[in-house]
């Protein structure tokens, strides 16, 4: 097995989809399920499996480590322990110790965590394990959104959870927000910002809210402020953050100097992560396959001898499909794999997303030709209109073209 | 084959009531197609006929029927159905001895039965009522037959009921045809007189023509000529329609058919003109022949700039088949080279626009139709202008005039007073009205032909419930107060979006048209300003505001591919525009302005 690991298949970011909720919020359309003890005891049994069929085939060196869901502060501290100690022959090369010896701010391992799972019993043993970075979804401080929005806590409960994270010695706690709420006025939406920011976190992430149709909060859609308005939300959001000493780093993420997720930036800058649990999304970008280890279903495995490739896949939003695919080892099937034109155009606006933007250089070296004689049209009609910039070899986004973006990235696709 | 034993029938129904499904078994019981063989809806052939449920040109079958020991041969003639083609379909039915009036049992009579239903009275046809769809659940047959009953004044016994699709009364029906539908009349002995009902273009044998002989006979090999067009043509093959062309020598007094002849134009075997022979030829042509004139005009242009000559090309095909067609060149700042398009109304425009995408696969953009307009300038000369773009210098002209329609509306005596504001508002003038029967009343108007064009029609259905029926005919052209509107987007002008109206209409339009752009242009990075204007005076205003919002709030690693997908569905929506200035303007654009309530 040795010889199979190549410098090219080094993977150092993954993210893991737990799918089990207390509840469900109104708005939520990510894939879970109502918690049930034996269900996750099969999940994490899978998760496992899942891990070690990619440990058979990339060089895991994790980096960045998300627990994301559903609800995955629902899982208790044996059970990370578990999913820990899979993941230890590598973590134990990081030096990767619990929060209360050392915060290493190196290696981001990050929970996400709903406010009403957090109390001293909890972080008590949440401390021993080697999760240095919390985000907690308030969403808003006001009770009645929280109600609308269907979370099972109230503002209090935030201002609780988040005491006893810091007491217990997180350092680097993030908060969710979500605004553009049916009725919502700019008071309100600046209210929820305020109190969150008393708090001080070192990281925010503010979005606004977008409803699926399958979503029962959908039948209010139309009490949701107008564009004017909820743009207005985000201008006021912004002008906020930064005064209060918030850098934005991306559209919806602001953080103090050195606490931007970098978890979430591998997602913008082209970087490979593996996704596992059910509905978990990977991507595997310049890896050197061996062909014999080529994972079966991705296509003209016969023909691309150690070429570079790049993939996709997602796993199926279903835990018993999820089961079954894992132990055929099936998961591999999901791997599609990406065009150069399709990972143009993803490089594109996703590194546009960032508040610095793209690299003119990285580009060139990724793609072989030069972005600005390329969309030399577009980019003119944009510069004129300051919607963007070029600094330093790197074109960005100006922020007033932020809330307008997609408009923007549509004409590079 | 003895006239006696001949019938020429068509079938009248609304939309839907089951024209289609009554010819399909009518063939299925006489054996021209088996049963349940996969020729479904024999009759509508065109995609786009099927689709819409109307059916655009007429097509003929013939079928045999064993009766009481003898053989009667049927000739089923179909009809479109829509005002515009109403000269076709009075053409069809002056083939036809007698005609199927089929009703729905679910629905009821409905608008377009009852003007075909006239028409029909009008070429004294025999009628024959038919309730269809009588399996269904809310069939409510006797409801129907007695609105039959009242609005036709025929007697319950003549009403046949039947369900097309299971196969119900479809033997008896055949036996009414028989007994009910008169012979053709008509005298072999006479000098041939044939009625062209129908023609159309194939590529492989020229212009087919279809025929109804009215007296005498035509054979393979007759010297022909067209009494309106004044052609001559030499008969090469002569037969009847059963499935498939079936050739026979000769046709007679009373029998329907097609005729070849190395026609190879549409336009030379017009609907309604009369065919004879040039030795002992009749010299009197049957009457209501009409020339098809185009009464409607606008620019067709290729959405895609590299498509010109393919659309020529196209123009030029479809042209082969539809004599009432005329385009030549014209050329658009914003959409490049195109051709000004003349049509009969505004359905023909829509089947032309249609089978230009269908048939030949060629996207295109339609703008602001138009009528004919006289201008008589001040140096004394005339100028006839299709297109507003050519409206000379409102200084140089002395007057304008118009087109101006007869029109007569057929109409139950409760939405008189509907009908009657709808025309006044269009500037109509009444002429008269008389009762039809103590129910309907007709009454003819006088009134613009630019008044009709746009969404009269759909108007006239709506505040009569669909049961007002409508016809007219060009009458004079009279001198108007008319104006020429622009339309300005982004303070740039749109000729393609320009109209000439009335002067007294010029602001409720130009407000409707630049209220519709608000609708259809998507918001853009900046603020659009739509103005409406006559010379440089503003009479209409609207504003596009400024996009907003257009944001992916969350992007993390699941939603990376679904996003790029709607990037590119986005990017692919704005391909499809036509780029005005600095502001994207889609292809419906053009074509809603002209949807644009005009009160």
């Amino acid at each position: 097995m040795e010889k199979v690991i190549q410098t090219g298949s080094l993977i150092k970011h993954i993210y893991i989809h737990f799918p089990f909720c207390l509840r469900k919020c109104n708005y939520c359309s990510f894939y879970s399920e109502r918690y049930s003890n034996s269900r996750i005891k099969k999940y994490i049994f899978y998760l496992l499996k899942e891990i070690d069929l990619y440990k058979n085939r990339f060089d895991l060196k994790p980096e960045t480590i998300y627990f994301g869901g559903g609800t995955p502060s629902l899982l208790s501290s044996e059970d990370f322990g578990t999913i820990f100690s899979s993941l230890v022959p590598k973590l134990l090369q990081h030096n990767l110790v619990p929060i209360r010896q050392l915060p290493d701010r190196n290696i981001e391992i990050t929970l996400e965590a709903n406010p009403i799972n957090i109390n001293e019993i909890y972080t008590e043993k949440l401390i021993e394990l080697p999760i240095n970075r919390i985000s907690l979804g308030a969403q808003s401080f006001i009770d009645e959104e929280l109600k609308l929005l269907g979370r099972l806590h109230d503002s209090d409960k935030i201002y609780n959870s988040y005491k006893v994270l810091r007491n217990s010695g997180y350092k680097n706690i993030s908060l969710d927000m979500i605004y553009g709420l049916p009725s919502q006025t700019v008071n309100d939406a600046k209210f929820s910002l305020e109190r969150m920011i008393e708090l001080d976190p070192e990281h925010i992430s503010i979005y606004c809210l977008s409803l699926e149709k399958d979503v029962p909060l959908f039948s209010r859609k139309s009490l949701i402020p107008s564009d004017e308005k909820v743009s207005s939300f985000y201008e006021m959001i912004r002008e906020i953050l930064i005064e209060a000493g918030y850098e934005q780093y991306e559209i919806s993420n602001f953080a103090k100097k050195g606490f931007e997720s970098k978890h979430n930036l591998c997602y913008w800058s082209d970087k490979s992560y593996l996704g596992s649990g059910p509905s978990a999304s990977g991507y595997i970008n310049l890896v050197k396959f061996h062909p014999e280890l080529y994972p079966p279903g991705c296509g003209s495995r016969r023909t691309s001898n150690n070429e570079n490739k790049i993939f996709r896949y997602t796993n199926p939003a279903d835990l018993e499909e999820y089961f079954k695919q894992v132990e055929t080892s099936e998961v591999f099937e999901n791997f599609g794999s990406l065009s150069k034109y399709d990972h143009e155009k993803e490089f594109i606006f996703l590194s546009l997303r960032r508040t610095k933007g793209m690299s003119l250089q990285e580009y060139q070296a990724k793609f072989k030709e030069g972005f600005l004689q390329k969309y030399r049209k577009i980019i003119d009609k944009y510069l004129k209109k300051n919607f963007i910039e070029i600094k330093n070899s790197f074109i960005r986004l100006t922020p007033k073209a932020y809330f307008v973006s997609d408009e923007i990235f549509s004409e590079f696709m | 084959m003895k006239h006696e034993l001949i019938r020429n029938f068509c079938i009248i129904a609304h939309i839907d009531h089951g024209k289609s499904t009554l010819a399909d078994r009518l063939l299925e019981f006489t054996h021209v197609i088996d049963k349940g063989a996969h020729e479904a809806l024999i009759l509508d052939d065109m995609d786009l006929e099927k689709e819409r449920g109307i059916t655009i040109k007429s097509h003929a079958i013939r079928m045999e029927y064993k009766h009481e020991g003898e053989t009667y041969i049927l000739n089923l003639i179909d009809t479109p159905g829509h005002v515009d083609f109403s000269y076709e379909v009075s053409r069809s039915l002056a083939s036809c001895d007698g005609a199927l009036l089929l009703i729905d049992a679910s629905q009821g009579i409905e608008a377009q039965t009852m003007s075909n239903l006239y028409l029909a009275m009008d070429n004294d046809l025999e009628i024959i009522p038919v309730i269809n769809k009588i399996d269904l659940l809310k069939a409510d047959v006797e409801g129907t037959e007695h609105d039959i009953i009242n609005n036709i004044g025929i007697t319950s016994e003549m009403i046949f009921q039947i369900s097309a699709k299971e196969g119900t009364g479809i033997d008896d029906l055949l036996k009414g045809i028989v007994d009910h539908i008169p012979s053709p009349k008509g005298n072999i002995n006479l000098s041939a007189k044939a009625l062209i009902f129908d023609s159309y273009f194939d590529i492989y044998r020229g212009v087919i023509v279809l025929v109804r002989i009215f007296d005498g006979k035509l054979k393979k090999g007759d010297m022909i000529k067209f009494l309106s067009s004044n052609k001559n043509f030499t008969i090469e093959e002569i037969g009847y329609l059963g499935l498939n062309k079936i050739e026979t020598n000769e046709l007679y007094a009373g029998e329907v058919g097609y005729i070849i002849a190395n026609i190879k134009d549409v336009s030379n075997a017009r609907v309604g003109d009369t065919i004879t022979t040039e030795k002992g030829a009749c010299t009197e042509a049957l009457p209501g022949f009409k020339e098809p004139k185009p009464m409607v005009y606008s620019g067709v242009f290729p959405l895609d700039k590299e498509d010109h000559e393919d659309l020529r090309e196209s123009l030029g095909k479809l042209k082969l088949n539809d004599a009432a067609l005329t385009y030549e060149p014209e050329s658009s700042l914003a959409l490049g080279f195109g051709f000004r398009c003349g049509f009969l109304g505004m359905l023909h425009l829509e089947i032309v626009k249609e089978r230009l995408l269908r048939e030949y696969n060629i996207p295109i953009i339609i703008t602001t139709p138009s009528v004919r307009f006289i201008i008589n300038l001040n140096n004394g000369a005339r100028k006839i202008i299709y297109n507003p773009v050519d409206m000379p210098d409102p200084v140089n002209i002395d007057s304008i005039e118009e087109p101006v329609m007869d029109l007569e509306i057929i109409v139950p005596t409760e939405f008189v007073g509907n009908i009657m504001k709808l025309v006044q508002e269009r500037r109509g003038i009444q002429k008269n009205m008389q009762y039809i029967d103590e129910k309907r009343l007709s009454i003819h108007y006088e009134m613009p032909l630019i008044e009709i064009i746009f969404d009269f029609y759909d108007k006239l259905k709506s505040v009569s419930r669909g049961y007002a029926s409508l016809d007219y005919s060009f009458k004079e052209y009279r001198i108007s107060d008319v104006v020429k509107v622009d339309v300005l987007i982004n303070g740039e002008k749109v000729d393609e979006m320009s109209f000439i109206c009335h002067e007294g209409k010029a602001f409720q339009w130009g407000k409707s048209v630049t209220e519709k752009l608000k609708e259809v242009i998507p918001r853009h990075l900046f603020k659009i300003a739509l103005q409406a204007s006559i010379g440089s005076k503003i009479i209409a205003r609207s504003t596009i505001n400024a996009l907003r919002k257009n944001v992916t709030a969350k992007c993390y690693g699941g939603d990376i591919t679904r996003k790029r997908k709607l990037l590119e569905r986005q990017k692919e929506g704005k391909k499809r525009m036509k780029e005005i200035g600095s502001v994207s303007i889609p292809q419906e654009a053009f074509m809603e302005v002209l949807k644009a309530d005009r009160g």
